[in-house]
């Protein structure tokens, strides 16, 4: 366990960058700005499976440093910049909940998800990188709000990507990577289904010369 | 023999793409059939051979079937082949006139495709793979429900991917955390998330970290499941897709979420016990079939009203499992096959209805027994199956959750059960009786829906009247071995303690 300190320690660091730059994600007011957020989340992601990689049992996490890499810091962010470069949308994020009030709730979050833990869990003791599970449970929930709370189909769809993130993140570290053919199916659905989502944007684009998603409201009751 | 029910919905479903190129539709509604209907059968023989001689398995534990794991794999099966039927009929007259051909064709690729992400997640024994199963089925039938591509059916395809998409985030936290609470287990023995293995060290999982997967895997698969409060796209995917792939949602996609469900209440039972897990199934069970009264009293659409109706018996089978015991569960299980047949029937029954009279509001649907006397008498047969009245089959099954409720010393809850289920009665009877039986409208000719229909209708009105009056031997066996997988102890003749209660 002796060298292994080191690369906890790297791991720790990380992950606490990590939700240091989800906590920016409530405050961007662009939308491009908000998806290069997403893709630098996604790069430290890759460099925390790059640590984890050298933990017992995890050798073939060095493969999801390739994979988080081509799919969520390249072909998302480029689908996602594709997408609002096409449809020429206005490039403001457009929330429910205002810009000052966002990284107010987003630190609630957080309080909540270290809370939690160690309260009503009481996980601290006997379970290694118990640090980890509070932060990759504070970027779920951060990456929730974000979606809930704003109005356009692309801002939902990278807060769902950072709470898939926030999965990945637990996965990885904590239970030192699933199977890989597991983690590999799983990339593949998250692939897919943004695609899928990229082909409702246009289709609602096209039938509602909008992709604000607080005009999608007359299926009620 | 399971390579091949597997390979067959692929095979199917290129040969259907082929189709598109050469401009058949014709010929991919009878592949489809003929695939669909060869795939029933050959799960009926597994189903046999797996009561007979114990579970199958394959590829290193991805695939493996067992009692519990067929008899969903022969549900949905069943409803997708009376579906294939049923869509002959009405996806000629649905889709747009002028390139018939093309739609058809599009249709029937994501039929199979549907169909077989659904059998993926009823003939994995790999909770991930399970995962991944219940995502695809999501990102296939987001296309169905957004078929029309006309605003309504966007905005519920949008609504149906975003808030199911963020559900099954949810279940994949959760399936992690099952994976993390095993991680004091030496590796060699834990390195798995094969379903049968994970049962094995069940007991030896970490409690606390355990108990806090199964909230969140509850929440994931729930949402898919159409539990409330996580049930808002329900309704609206459920109407705005084409009829008989409400069916399909309704009568098989919601029970394989559920079966996941299922899958992680067996582990976690055996690591906590069943009052912390029942008691959540059962709060969960509740509040929808709550919620669902009081939607079914206000409805307005009839598959709105369906769709609420589902939402209802979710919470029948969810409070099932969760009043425990053999008699709930068993019945929540019989209560999963008779809501298949009854609300597949009902779908296709409503889906003639609104052709007939073009429009889907149950105002102006009046007199359907005197104008369509075929499926107005399915539509009167149907709804009392569906309201639980006595001689049809969803009344043995409810009875049987009910019994359960009361003998667990729930009465508060059991109370609110049947309270629920007597306003659900009256609100169904209510609409279905003045559609069958008001004086028809001007102007709607008399004449009954298409060949195919009739006999898809004909086909589920069948086994809904059977088995109300007996349960077969075969069924009794496949349940009770379904059951004791679940509960984890011997379970037999279940059927005849039903029986004596009537």
């Amino acid at each position: 366990m002796e060298g292994l300190i080191k690369e906890a320690y790297l791991i720790d660091k990380l992950a606490v960058s990590m939700l240091g730059v989800v906590m920016l994600m409530s405050l961007c007011g662009r939308l491009v700005t908000l998806v290069y957020v997403y893709a630098f989340q996604s790069l430290l992601l890759a460099a925390i499976a790059f640590f984890a990689s050298y933990t017992p049992h995890s050798h073939h996490l060095i493969w999801m440093v390739y994979l988080i890499i081509i799919v969520k810091v390249i072909v998302i962010p480029y689908v996602f910049l594709r997408i609002i470069e096409t449809l020429t949308i206005k490039k403001e994020v457009e929330p429910y909940v205002s810009q000052l009030a966002s990284p107010l709730v987003a630190s609630g979050l957080v309080i909540l998800a270290y809370y939690s833990q160690q309260y009503v869990l009481q996980l601290h003791e006997g379970v290694v990188f118990s640090h980890c599970l509070s932060i990759s449970i504070a970027v779920i929930l951060i990456g929730f709000f974000l979606m809930i709370t704003r109005k356009k189909a692309v801002t939902q769809m990278v807060g769902l990507m950072t709470m898939e993130n926030g999965v990945f993140l637990c996965a990885m570290v904590l239970t030192s990577g699933m199977p890989m053919i597991i983690e590999l199916g799983v990339s593949f659905d998250v692939l897919m289904g943004i695609l899928i989502m990229g082909i409702f944007v246009f289709r609602i684009r096209e039938t509602f010369a909008s992709i604000d998603t607080s005009k999608l409201n007359s299926l009620r009751g | 023999m399971l390579k091949l029910l597997l390979a067959l919905p692929l095979i199917t479903g290129s040969l259907c793409l082929l189709c598109l190129f050469v401009k058949k539709g014709r010929a991919a509604e009878f592949l489809n059939l003929l695939s669909v209907g060869l795939c029933f059968v050959i799960s009926i023989l597994l189903l046999s051979d797996i009561t007979r001689s114990g579970p199958r398995c394959d590829f290193n534990g991805f695939i493996y079937v067992d009692t519990l794991g067929g008899f969903f794999l022969c549900l949905t099966l069943m409803v997708s082949l009376a579906v294939s039927i049923y869509s002959i009929s009405y996806m000629r007259q649905a889709v747009e006139k002028v390139e018939v051909d093309k739609h058809l064709c599009h249709y029937y690729l994501l039929l199979n495709l549907f169909v077989f992400t659904m059998m993926m997640v009823t003939t994995t024994g790999n909770l991930g793979v399970i995962w991944i199963s219940i995502e695809g089925t999501t990102l296939v039938s987001a296309f169905l429900v957004g078929f029309y591509n006309e605003r309504n059916s966007l905005e519920a395809a949008w609504k149906y991917l975003i808030i199911c998409t963020v559900g099954i985030t949810f279940a994949l936290f959760g399936t992690v955390l099952f994976y993390y609470a095993s991680l004091h287990i030496p590796f060699e023995l834990r390195s798995t998330l094969n379903w049968f293995e994970m049962t094995r060290f069940a007991d030896r999982l970490d409690p606390r970290l355990t108990k806090l997967a199964f909230v969140f895997i509850l929440l994931g698969y729930g949402t898919k499941a159409g539990l409330a409060p996580m049930h808002t796209w329900l309704p609206d995917a459920h109407s705005q897709a084409p009829t008989p792939m409400s069916a399909l949602l309704s009568g098989v996609l919601l029970k394989c979420s559920f079966y996941g469900i299922l899958r992680f209440y067996i582990i976690a039972s055996k690591c906590l016990g069943t009052a912390y897990l029942n008691n959540l199934l059962l709060t969960f069970g509740i509040i929808s079939l709550v919620i669902a009264t009081f939607f079914i009293l206000i409805q307005k659409d009839i598959k709105r009203l369906l769709a609420y109706s589902s939402l209802e018996n979710m919470g029948i089978i969810a409070a099932g499992v969760g009043f425990g015991g053999i008699l709930g569960v068993y019945g929540a299980l019989f209560h999963i096959l008779n809501h298949a047949l009854v609300k597949s029937l009902m779908f296709f029954v409503g889906g003639s209805l609104a052709v007939k009279y073009h429009t889907k509001s149950m105002k102006d649907i009046r007199g359907a027994i005197g104008i369509m006397p075929i499926t107005g008498t399915g539509l009167l047969l149907g709804s009392f199956a569906l309201a639980g009245v006595p001689p049809f089959n969803m009344f043995m099954s409810e009875i049987a959750i009910l019994t359960a409720g009361f003998s667990s010393g729930k009465v508060l809850v059991s109370c609110i059960f049947l309270v629920s289920l007597v306003i659900v009665f009256a609100g169904i009877l209510r609409h279905t009786t003045a559609m069958a039986f008001n004086p028809p409208p001007q102007g709607v000719e008399r004449g009954e829906a298409g060949t195919w229909a009739i006999l898809a209708c004909l086909l589920l009105l069948g086994p809904v009247v059977f088995l109300g009056v007996c349960i077969p031997d075969f069924l009794d066996n496949i349940l009770n071995q379904s059951v004791s997988i679940i509960i984890g102890e011997k379970v037999s003749w279940t059927k005849e303690s039903l029986t004596l209660m009537k």
